[in-house]
């Protein structure tokens, strides 16, 4: 047994412990974000494993810190097969089909893919949808910024994510509503769960413009991040955007907050495809599964 | 315990073996335990600061706080300080544990 004596060696860490948070507190962005949250170790593992026992993993946690390198496993396979959730079950199948990047699926490919999603969401979307498609069912998506819903809309009157700003333009159909009295529940919620999507790229929008407005001004869509699962339910509210910034799709604030695209590069690879829903019975949000 | 993003990288097992080989109550060791891991959890993200562009600090302090046992914080670090940034941190860590023990046994 070693001589040490605990309390002298708990007297020598805590004044290292001291000394390296006063350093880190130097740090002026971390100064200002630690005054919310917590420089605790302690804290941070309890939060990750509320976090993680949410998603189903908690048999994943046992002794890790204490492990060498190589005892941990990416998450999705540590999982045992019957712990896994309808969207780990989703990603386990869908990630071997889909291609990482921007791409139009055939059809046959099309139809793997929405019997997936079907199974495991519950939710019928088309890539092809009553002769309509997009050039792309795969793309990179953008974050995007809110939209003036009515006239005099200001961006204080949005309840979330105002860091994100609001586009000094209209949408591509205009307002949600005609004035701020007739702005609906559901305004509210299309402008709140937007997409854009490249129409200005379809071969024939220019020729049936009139027709395809008509069914693409607020049609419904499923967009689901290939990388962790997470799907949302959004009408396409825009166009956009431009084919110069390699990206595909632009999605509302909320959207890529519900994708988890929200933060770092705000963009990911995402899969869009029509909701058929002609009796408008599923809802728009982030969709759990 | 739980995970957090760099756990994979760091093995603190000879700190926590020669603090529970001691003859001293438990809530001593409980405490000398949690004073390791808070030096070694923020020692890191200063490493990790220092290193860090400023602009991109904020993301990456959000990415802790939100999702602190993501692997994607290591590919963040990946593609914004070094490539072998996972190697560095293993590193840092084995040579914060070493001066962590010193301190341990130190007599001062």
């Amino acid at each position: 047994m070693p001589t040490t004596n605990l309390a002298r060696s708990i007297a020598n860490l805590e004044k290292r412990s001291e000394s390296v948070r006063s350093r880190l507190l130097k740090n002026k962005t971390a100064k200002n974000f630690f005054k919310k949250s917590s420089l605790i170790a302690f804290d941070l593992r309890e939060k990750s494993g509320r976090l993680l026992a949410g998603a189903g993993l908690v048999g994943t946690l046992l002794a890790l810190p204490l492990q060498p390198p190589a005892a941990i496993e990416p998450i999705k396979a540590v999982a045992s097969q019957d712990a896994l959730t309808q969207r780990q079950k989703l990603l386990t199948k869908i990630q071997d089909v889909l291609p990482h990047n921007p791409s139009k699926l055939t059809p046959e490919g099309a139809t793997t893919v929405e019997e997936m999603v079907k199974e495991h969401t519950g939710i019928t979307a088309k890539a092809y949808l009553e002769g309509q498609s997009l050039n792309h069912h795969l793309g990179y998506m953008g974050f995007e910024q809110h939209l003036k819903r009515y006239p005099g809309d200001s961006l204080a009157q949005h309840d979330e994510i105002q860091e994100a700003g609001m586009a000094p333009g209209l949408g591509a159909w205009g307002y949600f509503a005609r004035d701020a009295n007739q702005f609906t529940t559901k305004d509210y919620l299309n402008e709140k769960y937007y997409v854009a999507v490249q129409t200005l790229y379809l071969e024939n929008w220019n020729q049936d413009f009139a027709e395809l407005r008509d069914w693409y001004k607020n049609r419904k869509v499923l967009v689901i991040n290939p990388v962790n699962g997470k799907a949302v339910v959004a009408v396409i509210g825009d166009a956009g955007p431009a084919e110069w910034t390699g990206k595909q799709f632009g999605g509302s604030p909320e959207v890529m907050q519900a994708l988890d695209l929200h933060l770092g590069p705000r963009k990911g690879a995402t899969l869009l495809l029509f909701v058929d829903d002609p009796d408008n019975r599923i809802p728009l949000g982030p969709v759990n599964y | 315990m739980s995970i957090l993003f760099y756990d994979h990288l760091i093995n603190k097992e000879e700190v926590i073996i020669l603090i529970e080989s001691t003859d001293e109550p438990e809530n001593h060791k409980s405490r000398a335990k949690q004073l390791v891991d808070d030096i070694i959890h923020q020692e890191i993200i200063n490493f990790i600061l220092d290193k860090l562009e400023e602009p991109k600090h904020k993301t990456f302090l959000y990415l802790i706080e939100e999702r602190p046992y993501d692997p994607e914080i290591i590919i963040f670090l990946q593609e914004h300080v070094s490539p072998t940034i996972d190697r560095e941190l293993q590193e840092f860590a084995s040579s914060l544990i070493e001066e962590i023990k010193r301190d341990f046994l130190s007599e001062e």
